[in-house]
Protein backbone atom coordinates (compact mmCIF):
# COMPACT_ATOMS: atom_id res chain seq x y z
CA UNK A 1 0.00 0.00 0.00
CA UNK A 2 1.02 3.25 -0.75
CA UNK A 3 2.65 5.58 2.08
CA UNK A 4 0.75 8.70 2.40
CA UNK A 5 3.16 11.83 0.75
CA UNK A 6 4.96 14.59 3.58
CA UNK A 7 3.51 17.67 4.19
CA UNK A 8 6.48 18.86 5.03
CA UNK A 9 8.12 19.20 1.25
CA UNK A 10 5.51 21.08 0.16
CA UNK A 11 5.57 23.24 3.41
CA UNK A 12 9.27 24.18 3.25
CA UNK A 13 9.34 24.73 -0.28
CA UNK A 14 6.61 27.29 -0.08
CA UNK A 15 7.66 28.99 2.96
CA UNK A 16 11.33 29.14 2.53
CA UNK A 17 10.40 31.02 -1.13
CA UNK A 18 7.74 32.96 -0.10
CA UNK A 19 9.37 33.74 3.17
CA UNK A 20 12.81 34.88 1.73
CA UNK A 21 10.58 37.23 -0.76
CA UNK A 22 8.72 38.63 2.05
CA UNK A 23 12.02 39.76 4.02
CA UNK A 24 13.26 41.50 0.47
CA UNK A 25 12.30 45.29 1.11
CA UNK A 26 10.74 45.96 -2.71
CA UNK A 27 9.00 42.64 -2.93
CA UNK A 28 7.40 42.15 0.56
CA UNK A 29 5.30 45.42 -0.56
CA UNK A 30 2.89 42.88 -1.96
CA UNK A 31 1.76 41.86 1.31
CA UNK A 32 0.43 45.29 1.10
CA UNK A 33 -2.02 43.99 -0.96
CA UNK A 34 -4.11 41.43 1.73
CA UNK A 35 -1.01 39.87 3.07
CA UNK A 36 -1.01 38.39 -0.73
CA UNK A 37 2.15 37.10 -0.13
CA UNK A 38 1.54 35.00 2.44
CA UNK A 39 -1.66 33.77 1.31
CA UNK A 40 0.19 32.81 -2.21
CA UNK A 41 2.75 31.01 0.32
CA UNK A 42 -0.38 28.58 1.63
CA UNK A 43 -1.81 28.06 -1.90
CA UNK A 44 1.34 27.16 -3.26
CA UNK A 45 1.97 24.90 -0.56
CA UNK A 46 -1.65 23.44 -1.10
CA UNK A 47 -0.70 23.05 -4.92
CA UNK A 48 2.41 21.15 -4.59
CA UNK A 49 0.96 18.34 -2.07
CA UNK A 50 -2.36 17.87 -3.93
CA UNK A 51 0.28 16.88 -6.77
CA UNK A 52 2.15 14.53 -4.29
CA UNK A 53 -1.19 13.95 -3.40
CA UNK A 54 -2.46 12.80 -7.32
CA UNK A 55 0.73 11.21 -7.61
CA UNK A 56 0.40 8.82 -4.61
CA UNK A 57 -3.47 8.08 -5.12
CA UNK A 58 -3.99 9.74 -2.33
CA UNK A 59 -7.57 12.12 -1.71
CA UNK A 60 -6.48 16.03 -1.27
CA UNK A 61 -9.18 17.92 0.62
CA UNK A 62 -9.61 21.37 1.80
CA UNK A 63 -8.63 20.21 5.23
CA UNK A 64 -5.10 19.24 4.17
CA UNK A 65 -4.88 22.38 2.59
CA UNK A 66 -5.48 24.36 5.76
CA UNK A 67 -2.75 21.79 7.33
CA UNK A 68 -0.04 22.32 5.26
CA UNK A 69 -0.86 26.25 4.52
CA UNK A 70 -0.72 26.66 8.09
CA UNK A 71 2.78 25.26 8.43
CA UNK A 72 3.97 26.88 5.41
CA UNK A 73 2.61 30.09 7.30
CA UNK A 74 4.53 29.12 9.98
CA UNK A 75 7.06 28.50 7.95
CA UNK A 76 6.93 31.97 6.37
CA UNK A 77 6.79 33.25 9.84
CA UNK A 78 10.00 32.22 10.81
CA UNK A 79 11.99 33.13 7.79
CA UNK A 80 10.98 36.13 6.91
CA UNK A 81 10.71 37.22 10.64
CA UNK A 82 14.61 36.08 10.97
CA UNK A 83 15.55 37.64 7.52
CA UNK A 84 13.77 40.79 7.46
CA UNK A 85 14.90 41.61 10.92
CA UNK A 86 18.54 40.91 9.78
CA UNK A 87 18.24 42.83 6.38
CA UNK A 88 16.43 45.81 7.82
CA UNK A 89 19.31 45.95 10.82
CA UNK A 90 22.17 45.08 8.14
CA UNK A 91 20.47 48.33 5.75
CA UNK A 92 19.64 50.26 9.29
CA UNK A 93 16.14 50.10 8.00
CA UNK A 94 12.89 48.81 10.53
CA UNK A 95 13.65 51.68 12.70
CA UNK A 96 11.31 52.35 15.27
CA UNK A 97 11.08 55.78 14.79
CA UNK A 98 10.11 54.71 10.85
CA UNK A 99 7.52 53.16 12.26
CA UNK A 100 6.51 56.23 14.31
CA UNK A 101 6.08 57.90 11.11
CA UNK A 102 4.17 55.82 9.46
CA UNK A 103 1.72 55.15 12.14
CA UNK A 104 1.53 59.57 12.00
CA UNK A 105 1.26 59.12 7.95
CA UNK A 106 -1.53 56.94 8.05
CA UNK A 107 -3.42 59.03 10.55
CA UNK A 108 -4.00 57.68 13.49
CA UNK A 109 -5.18 59.37 16.04
CA UNK A 110 -2.56 57.93 19.02
CA UNK A 111 -2.24 59.56 22.28
CA UNK A 112 1.08 60.94 22.00
CA UNK A 113 2.06 60.31 25.37
CA UNK A 114 1.59 55.98 24.89
CA UNK A 115 3.76 56.68 21.71
CA UNK A 116 6.59 58.59 23.58
CA UNK A 117 6.67 55.35 26.22
CA UNK A 118 6.73 52.78 23.56
CA UNK A 119 9.42 54.88 21.71
CA UNK A 120 11.42 55.08 24.79
CA UNK A 121 11.36 51.20 25.60
CA UNK A 122 12.39 50.49 22.23
CA UNK A 123 15.23 52.94 22.50
CA UNK A 124 16.48 51.31 25.49
CA UNK A 125 16.15 47.93 24.59
CA UNK A 126 17.87 48.19 21.26
CA UNK A 127 17.40 46.84 17.87
CA UNK A 128 16.39 43.24 18.97
CA UNK A 129 13.06 43.77 20.79
CA UNK A 130 12.34 45.13 16.87
CA UNK A 131 13.49 41.72 15.79
CA UNK A 132 11.43 39.60 17.79
CA UNK A 133 8.00 41.83 17.26
CA UNK A 134 8.67 41.22 14.16
CA UNK A 135 8.92 37.60 14.48
CA UNK A 136 5.99 37.42 16.20
CA UNK A 137 4.15 39.28 13.77
CA UNK A 138 4.99 37.17 11.23
CA UNK A 139 4.18 34.17 13.09
CA UNK A 140 0.93 35.02 13.71
CA UNK A 141 0.02 36.38 10.02
CA UNK A 142 1.92 33.46 8.88
CA UNK A 143 -0.22 31.17 10.88
CA UNK A 144 -3.65 33.18 10.10
CA UNK A 145 -3.20 34.09 5.88
CA UNK A 146 -1.02 31.01 5.08
CA UNK A 147 -4.50 28.56 6.48
CA UNK A 148 -6.54 31.10 4.93
CA UNK A 149 -4.38 30.59 1.30
CA UNK A 150 -3.95 26.50 1.84
CA UNK A 151 -8.24 26.41 2.61
CA UNK A 152 -8.43 27.87 -1.06
CA UNK A 153 -6.05 26.26 -2.80
CA UNK A 154 -7.54 22.92 -0.66
CA UNK A 155 -10.85 24.32 -2.54
CA UNK A 156 -9.56 24.62 -6.28
CA UNK A 157 -6.62 21.66 -6.21
CA UNK A 158 -9.36 18.98 -4.78
CA UNK A 159 -8.32 15.48 -5.37
CA UNK A 160 -11.64 13.22 -4.98
CA UNK A 161 -10.08 9.78 -3.67
CA UNK A 162 -9.44 7.19 -6.14
CA UNK A 163 -12.20 4.64 -6.24
CA UNK A 164 -10.64 1.09 -4.98
CA UNK A 165 -10.12 -1.18 -7.90
CA UNK A 166 -12.56 -3.37 -8.86
CA UNK A 167 -11.22 -7.02 -9.04
CA UNK A 168 -11.25 -8.70 -12.22
CA UNK A 169 -13.76 -11.23 -12.94
CA UNK A 170 -12.27 -14.89 -14.04
CA UNK A 171 -12.68 -15.56 -17.70
CA UNK A 172 -15.40 -17.61 -18.70
CA UNK A 173 -14.92 -21.52 -18.65
CA UNK A 174 -14.02 -22.82 -22.40
CA UNK A 175 -16.47 -24.07 -24.46
CA UNK A 176 -16.94 -27.95 -23.63
CA UNK A 177 -17.19 -29.87 -26.90
CA UNK B 1 -19.40 26.16 -11.70
CA UNK B 2 -20.48 23.44 -9.67
CA UNK B 3 -23.30 23.06 -6.92
CA UNK B 4 -23.99 20.58 -5.08
CA UNK B 5 -28.08 19.47 -4.82
CA UNK B 6 -28.19 18.57 -1.19
CA UNK B 7 -27.50 20.79 1.79
CA UNK B 8 -24.89 20.20 4.18
CA UNK B 9 -24.94 19.54 7.52
CA UNK B 10 -26.66 22.15 9.90
CA UNK B 11 -23.18 22.55 11.71
CA UNK B 12 -21.71 23.72 8.86
CA UNK B 13 -24.51 26.88 8.83
CA UNK B 14 -23.85 27.21 12.36
CA UNK B 15 -19.45 27.50 11.96
CA UNK B 16 -20.06 29.68 8.17
CA UNK B 17 -22.62 32.11 10.11
CA UNK B 18 -19.55 32.47 12.77
CA UNK B 19 -17.11 32.99 10.41
CA UNK B 20 -19.01 35.58 8.05
CA UNK B 21 -19.60 37.33 11.06
CA UNK B 22 -16.37 37.90 11.59
CA UNK B 23 -15.38 38.91 8.45
CA UNK B 24 -18.27 41.15 8.30
CA UNK B 25 -16.79 42.56 11.38
CA UNK B 26 -13.57 42.95 10.23
CA UNK B 27 -15.34 44.33 6.76
CA UNK B 28 -17.09 47.23 8.96
CA UNK B 29 -14.10 47.88 10.82
CA UNK B 30 -12.74 49.73 7.77
CA UNK B 31 -15.33 51.83 7.59
CA UNK B 32 -15.34 52.22 11.86
CA UNK B 33 -11.98 53.21 11.76
CA UNK B 34 -12.23 56.46 10.27
CA UNK B 35 -15.65 57.08 11.30
CA UNK B 36 -14.79 57.05 14.73
CA UNK B 37 -11.59 59.10 14.33
CA UNK B 38 -13.84 61.56 12.49
CA UNK B 39 -15.90 61.93 16.27
CA UNK B 40 -12.83 62.34 17.91
CA UNK B 41 -12.52 58.64 19.58
CA UNK B 42 -9.09 57.50 20.24
CA UNK B 43 -10.42 54.15 18.77
CA UNK B 44 -10.08 55.01 15.43
CA UNK B 45 -6.53 55.14 15.38
CA UNK B 46 -5.81 52.10 16.99
CA UNK B 47 -8.35 50.14 15.01
CA UNK B 48 -6.94 51.47 11.97
CA UNK B 49 -3.54 50.19 13.37
CA UNK B 50 -5.00 46.97 13.34
CA UNK B 51 -5.31 46.84 9.43
CA UNK B 52 -1.83 48.08 9.01
CA UNK B 53 0.21 44.62 8.44
CA UNK B 54 -2.32 44.11 5.53
CA UNK B 55 -2.19 47.09 3.71
CA UNK B 56 0.07 50.21 2.59
CA UNK B 57 -3.17 52.65 4.09
CA UNK B 58 -2.17 55.55 1.81
CA UNK B 59 -4.56 57.77 2.12
CA UNK B 60 -4.84 59.08 -1.66
CA UNK B 61 -5.52 55.49 -2.20
CA UNK B 62 -8.36 54.61 -0.12
CA UNK B 63 -12.24 54.80 -0.42
CA UNK B 64 -14.18 58.21 1.36
CA UNK B 65 -17.20 57.99 2.44
CA UNK B 66 -16.87 61.50 3.89
CA UNK B 67 -15.84 61.38 7.16
CA UNK B 68 -11.99 60.62 6.10
CA UNK B 69 -10.03 57.98 4.31
CA UNK B 70 -11.27 54.14 5.07
CA UNK B 71 -8.61 52.19 7.09
CA UNK B 72 -7.77 50.00 4.02
CA UNK B 73 -7.46 50.94 0.34
CA UNK B 74 -9.97 50.55 -2.22
CA UNK B 75 -8.39 46.92 -3.26
CA UNK B 76 -8.27 45.71 0.11
CA UNK B 77 -12.32 46.75 0.69
CA UNK B 78 -13.37 45.14 -2.76
CA UNK B 79 -10.99 42.26 -1.71
CA UNK B 80 -12.46 42.32 2.05
CA UNK B 81 -16.30 42.81 1.27
CA UNK B 82 -16.41 40.53 -2.23
CA UNK B 83 -14.86 37.67 0.36
CA UNK B 84 -17.37 38.56 3.32
CA UNK B 85 -20.46 38.45 0.95
CA UNK B 86 -19.88 35.24 -0.85
CA UNK B 87 -19.33 33.76 2.77
CA UNK B 88 -22.88 35.45 3.43
CA UNK B 89 -24.16 33.61 0.07
CA UNK B 90 -22.90 30.32 1.01
CA UNK B 91 -24.39 30.96 4.86
CA UNK B 92 -27.49 31.44 3.43
CA UNK B 93 -27.28 28.24 0.55
CA UNK B 94 -25.64 26.08 2.99
CA UNK B 95 -24.12 24.39 0.03
CA UNK B 96 -20.81 24.07 -1.50
CA UNK B 97 -20.23 26.12 -4.57
CA UNK B 98 -16.74 25.89 -6.22
CA UNK B 99 -16.03 27.71 -9.81
CA UNK B 100 -13.39 26.27 -12.04
CA UNK B 101 -9.93 26.98 -11.52
CA UNK B 102 -9.83 28.94 -14.55
CA UNK B 103 -12.23 31.64 -13.16
CA UNK B 104 -9.60 32.36 -10.11
CA UNK B 105 -7.27 33.37 -13.03
CA UNK B 106 -9.64 35.06 -14.99
CA UNK B 107 -10.54 37.46 -12.09
CA UNK B 108 -7.41 37.80 -10.09
CA UNK B 109 -5.89 38.83 -13.74
CA UNK B 110 -6.68 42.55 -13.75
CA UNK B 111 -6.32 43.04 -10.39
CA UNK B 112 -2.56 41.43 -10.95
CA UNK B 113 -2.23 43.66 -13.60
CA UNK B 114 -3.13 47.29 -11.98
CA UNK B 115 -0.67 46.45 -9.02
CA UNK B 116 2.21 45.47 -11.01
CA UNK B 117 1.46 49.01 -13.29
CA UNK B 118 1.01 50.76 -10.23
CA UNK B 119 4.56 49.36 -8.80
CA UNK B 120 6.39 49.85 -12.22
CA UNK B 121 5.20 53.75 -12.29
CA UNK B 122 2.28 53.50 -15.00
CA UNK B 123 -0.39 54.58 -14.78
CA UNK B 124 -3.28 52.96 -12.09
CA UNK B 125 -6.58 52.91 -12.09
CA UNK B 126 -8.89 55.28 -9.88
CA UNK B 127 -10.01 54.28 -6.57
CA UNK B 128 -13.70 53.39 -7.33
CA UNK B 129 -12.36 51.10 -10.62
CA UNK B 130 -10.10 49.49 -7.98
CA UNK B 131 -12.61 48.30 -5.79
CA UNK B 132 -14.82 47.12 -8.70
CA UNK B 133 -12.01 45.20 -9.83
CA UNK B 134 -11.16 43.78 -6.47
CA UNK B 135 -14.52 42.61 -5.79
CA UNK B 136 -15.01 39.82 -8.08
CA UNK B 137 -11.27 38.04 -6.60
CA UNK B 138 -13.10 38.71 -3.33
CA UNK B 139 -16.21 36.94 -4.19
CA UNK B 140 -14.41 33.88 -5.50
CA UNK B 141 -11.78 33.93 -2.94
CA UNK B 142 -14.98 33.74 -0.47
CA UNK B 143 -16.49 31.39 -2.54
CA UNK B 144 -13.73 28.77 -2.31
CA UNK B 145 -13.31 29.44 1.30
CA UNK B 146 -17.14 28.57 2.05
CA UNK B 147 -16.69 25.55 -0.23
CA UNK B 148 -13.80 24.25 1.55
CA UNK B 149 -15.23 24.77 5.05
CA UNK B 150 -18.59 23.05 4.31
CA UNK B 151 -16.07 20.15 2.89
CA UNK B 152 -14.17 20.22 6.27
CA UNK B 153 -17.50 20.10 8.75
CA UNK B 154 -18.82 17.23 5.85
CA UNK B 155 -16.26 15.28 6.44
CA UNK B 156 -16.10 15.48 10.57
CA UNK B 157 -19.88 15.24 11.04
CA UNK B 158 -20.89 12.34 12.20
CA UNK B 159 -24.02 12.39 9.85
CA UNK B 160 -21.80 12.97 6.91
CA UNK B 161 -22.49 10.50 3.74
CA UNK B 162 -19.41 9.57 1.82
CA UNK B 163 -20.02 11.96 -1.29
CA UNK B 164 -21.15 15.10 -2.64
CA UNK B 165 -22.87 14.41 -5.25
CA UNK B 166 -22.62 17.75 -7.52
CA UNK B 167 -25.37 18.32 -9.92
CA UNK B 168 -24.42 20.58 -12.62
CA UNK B 169 -20.93 21.28 -14.44
CA UNK B 170 -20.86 24.44 -16.29
CA UNK B 171 -17.21 25.71 -15.95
Amino acid sequence: MNQAPSMLKPALISGVAFGVAGAIPVINWINCACCALIIGCGFLAAFLYSKDSRAAGFAFRPGNGATVGLVAGLIYGIVSGVLGGLINSVLGMGDWQEVVEQIQMSGADIDPEVLDGITHFMESSGGLVMILIGIFFALVLGAIFGTIGGLIGGSVFKVEPQAPAQEQAPPPPPPVG
Amino acid sequence: MTTSSEPAPRTSRLVLGLVTGLAGLWTAGVVLAPWLAAHESLLGGWLRLLYRPGCHQIAGRCLDLGFGPMAVCARCVGLYLGGTLALLWTTARNRPFRASPVWLAVVAAPTVLDFVAGQIGLPSLGNWTRFAVALPLGLLAGLYLGDALIEIIRLNSPQSKPEFPREDSVG
